[in-house]
C-alpha cells in the first residue's frame, strides 16, 4: 500500500548485531520484517540508516531465497524472491539479484537481476550467461468464464 | 533456441503438429516470455529484447525484440520474427499480435504449410485465431525450397481453415517466375481432400478428335455437394461439357455425371450427342440404396466418342435402381432393371419390377436350417415375338450342415416352385422342339444335394522353411427331377428364349453348381455326380501360398438338354494360384472335355513385381466349338472364325531420376493381328508431373476378314503436385484401349 | 506320406471367441460371416474390450474386359469381388486384410437381362466363397500376431537399452504458481 512507507517496521530474529558507527543492525536466523502490508523473510537482514535518517532505510536480505511480499492499494499481491534482495525504503525501490523472480497475480518474471520501483509499478529484469529472464502471463481474467468464478472464491 | 543469423535459418524443428497434438484451448493457455532482457510497466506496457521467445501452447514466435501492450494485449515483434503454430511457419521482419481475439498480421513474410506442401512469400499475411488466413499480394506453390519449376501469385490469397482449398484472387500462373496466363479467379484444393485425380489442363492430339484440351473447374457448392465442370475442345468435333455432379446425404452418397456435345463436325447429320450417368449407393441401418443408370444419345455413341458413361466395347448399358429393407435373418428387395442396347434391332426383356424375400432361420433345430427364398417378377419387353410373362417362385430348402475341422458334409433338399402368366402373340419354338407356350404354368421339381469334403493335411520341410499341404478332396451327388419345361419360354426350347435366363460358363466354381442357368426359366434335370479335390500349400506364417483345383461331373443319366451325342463325363475343370514369395504371382485355369480330347478354354497369368517394376503377361484361349455352344443358334462368324487366342503383356517401371515408363500390348493370335498397345512416359519432378502417352486400338469392323484399321491418340498431359492428393497423371483406359492392367490375385494380399 | 486328418481349423486360440461388427450390419456378407464363424465353432459374443472383433470394413466389384473377338466386341469378361476386415485382438494390434475372387465368363450381347442376373449370381457366390475364403486367411493372423510380439519384445529391449541416457532438457522453470486457476475445481 502507498501508506506503507508511514508504518514503523518491526524486525524479529533469533539474533541481531547493532554496529554504531555505520549505523547498521544485522539481524540472522529466522528474521522476519514487517512495515504495513510489505513483509521480508530472510536468513539473514542488514538495515543501513544512513546518517540515523528515519524513513530512508536501505534493508538488504540474505536467504536461499529470501522472500518479499506487498499488497498493492488495488488488492493485487506482489511477491518476491532472490538470493539477495536491497529495498530502499524512502524512494520504494526493491532489487533482486541472482535467481530473482517477481510474481504478480499470477504473472511471473525470472530473472538474473530484476529492479522493481514499487509506486510506478516499473519493473526491469536483465538476465546473464547462465539465466534468461522468463516471463509467464497469464490469459487475462476476463475472457475466460472459468477464471471468473475462481477469482471470486478466492476473495 | 534460434541463433539470430543474419539469414533466418528456418526453426529446426517446424515440424507438423496435426489438430489432435495441438494443445486443447490454447487461446486461454499461458504465455511465456524468455528473453535477455524484460522492462514491464504493470498494467501498461512490457518490453522485451535480445532473444525473445514467446510461446503458448503449440504456438511458439521468436524475435529480436517484442512489446506487449497489457490493457489491449497487444504484442508487436520486430527483427528475425519466425512464427510458427504447428500448421504453418512464418518468417517476416514485423509481427503484430492481439492475445484477446488471436488476430495476426505479418509484413514481408514468407510462409511454409508444415503440413501439407505449399510455401511463398506474402506483403502481408493476416491470420485470425486458427479459422482464416489471408496472404495479400502473395505467392504459392508447393514446390521445395529453391525449386522455381512453378507458383502462382496473386493481388490476394484466402484460405479458410476447415476448407480444402484456398481461393486466389488475380493469379497469375508463373514459370520460373515468368507469367504464363492469368486468371480472375481460381480455387485451388491444398489439402488432401477427396479431390483426387484432380488433372489440371491436358493437351492431347488423336486423329479422331484432333487437338484436344480438358480444364477442369471445380467449385465447393457445399461440403455435401461439389461439381466439377470440365470444358473439352476437340479440334475435329467441337466442344464438349463435361460435369460431374457428386452428393453426399443420409440416404447415401452417389454422383450424377453428363456428357454432351451439341454439335459433333465429323458426323453433322446427328444433332446432339450426350450422356449421362446417376450411380448412388447408401445404408441407412436396416434399409439399402442402389441406382446405377446410363443413357447415351445413339447406339454409335460409344464408337466415336471417349466417354466415362461406358466403354466402346459395352453392347448394353445397365438402368437399374433397388431398394431394400433388412432384417438379421431375412431381407426384402424391391428392384426395376432396364436397359439401353447398343447393337441394332436388339430388345431386351426390362424387369418392372422384380420382389425378393428371402427368409433363413438357421439352426431351427441344431442340425437343421432352413431358408426360404421367393421372388415374384414381372418381365416386359417391345419385341412382338417375344411373350411378355409374370413369374412367381418359391424354393423352401432344408439344409443339415455338418461340419468338423477334417470332414464337412451337408444334406439339402428344396422343392422349387414356380408359377408362369405368360402373355404371348406367336413366339416360334426351335425347329425341331415341340415345345408350345401356354398362358398359366405351374411347375414344381425337387431337388436333392449331398456334399461332403475331407481335409487332409501334413506338415513339413522345404526350401529352409516349415510348410503345411491340405487335400481336400470332396464329392457332391446333385439330383434334379426332370420335368418337362416346354410350355415355359425357356432358352432350351425357344431359339434366344428365357426372360432373364442364359446357360451360364461351366468353370471349376460352376461344377457344384446345382443349376447350370443363371435363373430359373429352365432348370436343368441332374442326377450327377460330381467329383474333385483341392490342394493348399500354406507357409510358416499359415499364409497360403499355393492351391489347385480339379473337378469333374459323371451323369448317371445324360442331360436331355445336351446336343446330339451323349456323354457320360463333363469336362475336366481346372484351376489354379501361387504366390511365390510375394514377388511373382499365377493363376492358372483350363476346363478338357475328355470325351472330345479338346481344350474348351483355358487362361493363365504371371506376374512379376519388385519394388517399382512389374510386368504381367497372360494367355487366353477359347474353342470355336465352346463359344458356338455358349451362343446357341447364332451366327458367330461376325465375331471370331477360329475361337479366341489372345496373348498381352503389361509391364511399368522407373527409368532413372523421376522418369518412369509404362507400356501394353495386346495381339490376337488366331489371326496374328495387333489388337491394342499403349506406351507412356512420365517423369515426376516434386511438385509437378508431366506425361506422354501414345495408345491405339483395333476399330470394331463388320467383316473380320478385312484388313483391320486402327485409331490412335497421342496425349500429353501435366499436372501439379501436392494439390489435393497426388493428382499425378496416371494411366486412365479410357483413351479408348478396353484391356489394361489386371489384378485377379487371391493370394497377393 | 504323413497325410492325417486335420485336426483343428488352425484358427489363433484368440479368436475362439469373437465379436462381429459391420459397416452393414444388415447385410448379406454380415448374415453370411456370422454363419461361416459359427461353421468354424467360433463363439460369437457381443463386443467388449476383452474380446477380439473382427470388423467387416466394405465390399466392393468391379468388373473389367479380359478379351476380344476379332471384330472388337467383348469376348469375355472378368468379375472381381472383394472383401476388406479387420481383426482387432485386444492387447496384440489389430490387423487389417482383403480377401479377393475373381470369375470370368463369356459375354452375350442378346440377354442382357440374363447377364446381369448371372453378374448378381456370380457375386453372391463370390460373396459366400470369400467367407469361406475369410476363415482361411484368419489362420494367417497366427503369424502376424507373432510377428507383432516379436517387435513388441523387440521394441522393449531397445527401450531398455536407452534407459541410460536421460532426456536432455535444458533447465527446469516453475511454469506457474497457479495459486488463483486450480482452486476453484
Amino acid at each position: 500500500l502507498s501508506s506503507d512507507t508511514e508504518q514503523p517496521i518491526y524486525i524479529e530474529s533469533e539474533s541481531q548485531h547493532l554496529d554504531m558507527a555505520t549505523n547498521t543492525v544485522t539481524f540472522t536466523q529466522n528474521v522476519v520484517l514487517t512495515q504495513g502490508s510489505i513483509k521480508i523473510l530472510a536468513d539473514k537482514l542488514v538495515v543501513i540508516r544512513p546518517q540515523g535518517q528515519e524513513g530512508d532505510e536501505t534493508i538488504e536480505a540474505y536467504g536461499k531465497p529470501a522472500t518479499f511480499e506487498q499488497t498493492m492499494d488495488d488488492g493485487k499481491e506482489i511477491h518476491g524472491e532472490a538470493n539477495k534482495l536491497r529495498y530502499e525504503v524512502g524512494n520504494e525501490f526493491l532489487k533482486m539479484s541472482t535467481n530473482a523472480m517477481l510474481e504478480q497475480s499470477g504473472n511471473q518474471v525470472e530473472g538474473n537481476v530484476i529492479t522493481y520501483e514499487i509506486d510506478k509499478q516499473q519493473l526491469v529484469a536483465e538476465s546473464d550467461s547462465t539465466k534468461r529472464v522468463t516471463t509467464i502471463l497469464q490469459p487475462s481474467t476476463k475472457k475466460s468464464s472459468s477464471e471468473d468464478s475462481s477469482t471470486t472464491d478466492a476473495q | 533456441n534460434a541463433e539470430s543469423s543474419d539469414e533466418p535459418c528456418p526453426d529446426s524443428e517446424a515440424r507438423c503438429i496435426p489438430a489432435s497434438e495441438q494443445t486443447q484451448d490454447v487461446n486461454n493457455a499461458p504465455i511465456r516470455v524468455v528473453a535477455d532482457r524484460a522492462e514491464a510497466q504493470t498494467n501498461e506496457k512490457a518490453i522485451y529484447n535480445g532473444n525473445v521467445e514467446v510461446t503458448q501452447g503449440h504456438r511458439k514466435m521468436t524475435a529480436d525484440t517484442a512489446t506487449l501492450r497489457d490493457p489491449e494485449r497487444i504484442v508487436t515483434a520486430q527483427g528475425d520474427v519466425v512464427f510458427n503454430d504447428g500448421q504453418m511457419m512464418v518468417t517476416s521482419d514485423y509481427l503484430q499480435a492481439n492475445l484477446e481475439n488471436e488476430d495476426t498480421t505479418l509484413n514481408n513474410a514468407q510462409y511454409k504449410m508444415l503440413c501439407t506442401p505449399g510455401r511463398g512469400e506474402a506483403k502481408r499475411v493476416f491470420k485470425n485465431g486458427t479459422t482464416f488466413y489471408e496472404l495479400e499480394d502473395g505467392t504459392y506453390t508447393t514446390c521445395p525450397d529453391e525449386d522455381k519449376s512453378w507458383r502462382f501469385s496473386a493481388s490476394k490469397i484466402e484460405k479458410e481453415d476447415s476448407s480444402l482449398f484456398a481461393d486466389l484472387y488475380h493469379p497469375r500462373f508463373e514459370v520460373m517466375n515468368v507469367p504464363i496466363f492469368y486468371l480472375p479467379y481460381l480455387r485451388v484444393p491444398v489439402e488432401d481432400g477427396r479431390l483426387t485425380g484432380f488433372l489440371y489442363p491436358s493437351v492431347s492430339w488423336s486423329d479422331r478428335d484432333g487437338i484436344e484440351m480438358e480444364t477442369p473447374f471445380y467449385w465447393n457448392i457445399h461440403p455435401q455437394l461439389d461439381a466439377t465442370i470440365t470444358p473439352k475442345y476437340m479440334s475435329e468435333r467441337g466442344v464438349q461439357l463435361n460435369t460431374n455432379i457428386r452428393y453426399l446425404t443420409p440416404l447415401g452418397s452417389g454422383s450424377l455425371y453428363s456428357e454432351y456435345l451439341p454439335d459433333d463436325q465429323r458426323n453433322p447429320e446427328l444433332d446432339a450427342r450426350w450422356g449421362f450417368n446417376w450411380t448412388h449407393s447408401g445404408v441407412q441401418g436396416h434399409w439399402r440404396y442402389q441406382a446405377d443408370y446410363s443413357k447415351v444419345s445413339d447406339i454409335s455413341y460409344f464408337q466415336d466418342i471417349d466417354s466415362d458413361v461406358g466403354k466402346r466395347e459395352d453392347n448394353t448399358l445397365l438402368q437399374t435402381g433397388e431398394i431394400s429393407y433388412r432384417g438379421l435373418d431375412w431381407n426384402s428387395t424391391v428392384r426395376v432393371r432396364d436397359f439401353q442396347p447398343l447393337t441394332e434391332n436388339t430388345s431386351v426383356y426390362r424387369l418392372m419390377p422384380q420382389v425378393d424375400f428371402n427368409y433363413y432361420a438357421p439352426q431351427v433345430m441344431p442340425w437343421l436350417d432352413v431358408s426360404v427364398p421367393a421372388q415374384f417378377s414381372v418381365f416386359a419387353n417391345d419385341d412382338p415375338d417375344k411373350p411378355e410373362a409374370t413369374r412367381t417362385h418359391l424354393a423352401p430348402t432344408l439344409t443339415m450342415p455338418f461340419t468338423r475341422p477334417w470332414f464337412n458334409a451337408t444334406a439339402e433338399a428344396s422343392m422349387l416352385y414356380t408359377h408362369y402368366d405368360q402373355r404371348f402373340d406367336d413366339a416360334t419354338p426351335d425347329a425341331e422342339s415341340t415345345a408350345t407356350l401356354s398362358k398359366s404354368v405351374e411347375r414344381k421339381i425337387p431337388t436333392v444335394r449331398l456334399h461332403s469334403g475331407l481335409v487332409l493335411e501334413r506338415n513339413f520341410w522345404a526350401m529352409g522353411g516349415h510348410f503345411s499341404q491340405t487335400i481336400e478332396p470332396q464329392v457332391q451327388y446333385l439330383y434334379i427331377k426332370d420335368v418337362e419345361q416346354g410350355d415355359i419360354y425357356n432358352p432350351v426350347n425357344f431359339s434366344g428364349g428365357g426372360y432373364d435366363t442364359a446357360r451360364l460358363q461351366t468353370d471349376y466354381y460352376g461344377l457344384f453348381r446345382s443349376n447350370q442357368f443363371s435363373s430359373i426359366d429352365y432348370i436343368n434335370p441332374a442326377n450327377q455326380l460330381t467329383y474333385g479335390a483341392t490342394t493348399r500349400f500354406y507357409d510358416g506364417g499359415y499364409k497360403e501360398r499355393l492351391n489347385l483345383s480339379f473337378g469333374q461331373i459323371y451323369y448317371f443319366d445324360q442331360p436331355s438338354n445336351q446336343d446330339a451325342d451323349t456323354f457320360d463325363y463333363s469336362s475336366w475343370a481346372l484351376e489354379g494360384e501361387a504366390n511365390i514369395d510375394d514377388y511373382l504371382f499365377l493363376r492358372a485355369s483350363m476346363q478338357y472335355d475328355s470325351n472330345l480330347s479338346e481344350m474348351q478354354f483355358g487362361n493363365a497369368i504371371a506376374e512379376y513385381r519388385h519394388q517399382q517394376f512389374y510386368a504381367q503377361t497372360s494367355y487366353r484361349y477359347v474353342a470355336q466349338e465352346y463359344i458356338e455352344s455358349t451362343l446357341p443358334n447364332r451366327d458367330i462368324s461376325a465375331l471370331t472364325d477360329d475361337g479366341l487366342s489372345q496373348a498381352g503383356v503389361v509391364t511399368g517401371f522407373p527409368l532413372w531420376g523421376g522418369l518412369s515408363f509404362k507400356g501394353q500390348y495386346w495381339r490376337d493370335l488366331t489371326q496374328d493381328v495387333m489388337l491394342e498397345n499403349q506406351f507412356s512416359l512420365t517423369y515426376r519432378s516434386d511438385c509437378w508431373v508431366v506425361g506422354l502417352s501414345y495408345n491405339e486400338y483395333l476399330l470394331s469392323r463388320s467383316d473380320i476378314n478385312t484388313d483391320p484399321e486402327y485409331d490412335n491418340n497421342v496425349t500429353l498431359s501435366f499436372s501439379l503436385l501436392g494439390l489435393g492428393a497426388d493428382s499425378g497423371f496416371n494411366f486412365s483406359t479410357d483413351s479408348g484401349n478396353a484391356l489394361g492392367y489386371r489384378n485377379p490375385f487371391a493370394l497377393k494380399n | 506320406c504323413g497325410f492325417a486328418l486335420r485336426g483343428s481349423y488352425n484358427l489363433p486360440d484368440e479368436v475362439d471367441k469373437v465379436s462381429l461388427t459391420s459397416f452393414d450390419p444388415y447385410g448379406e456378407l454380415t448374415r453370411q460371416m456370422r454363419n461361416a464363424l459359427r461353421q468354424h465353432k467360433v463363439d460369437l459374443v457381443s463386443p467388449s474390450k476383452e474380446v477380439a472383433n473382427i470388423h467387416l470394413l466394405g465390399e466392393s466389384n468391379s468388373e473389367q474386359t479380359l478379351s476380344l473377338y476379332q471384330n472388337s466386341r467383348v469376348a469375355e469378361k472378368e468379375f472381381r469381388y472383394v472383401a476388406r476386415y479387420r481383426v482387432t485382438v485386444p492387447g496384440k494390434g489389430s490387423y487389417t486384410y482383403n480377401t479377393t475372387l475373381s470369375r470370368n465368363f463369356l459375354d452375350n450381347p442378346l440377354t442382357a437381362l440374363a447377364k446381369s442376373v448371372e453378374e448378381d449370381k456370380l457375386v453372391a457366390e463370390m460373396r459366400t466363397e470369400a467367407t469361406r475364403q475369410i476363415m482361411r486367411q484368419l489362420s494367417q493372423l497366427k503369424g502376424d500376431i507373432a510377428e507383432f510380439e516379436r517387435q513388441q519384445a523387440e521394441q522393449a529391449a531397445m527401450k531398455d537399452l536407452e534407459q541410460g541416457e536421460t532426456p536432455t532438457e535444458p533447465n527446469v522453470i516453475i511454469e506457474t504458481r497457479q495459486t488463483e486457476t486450480n482452486t476453484a475445481q
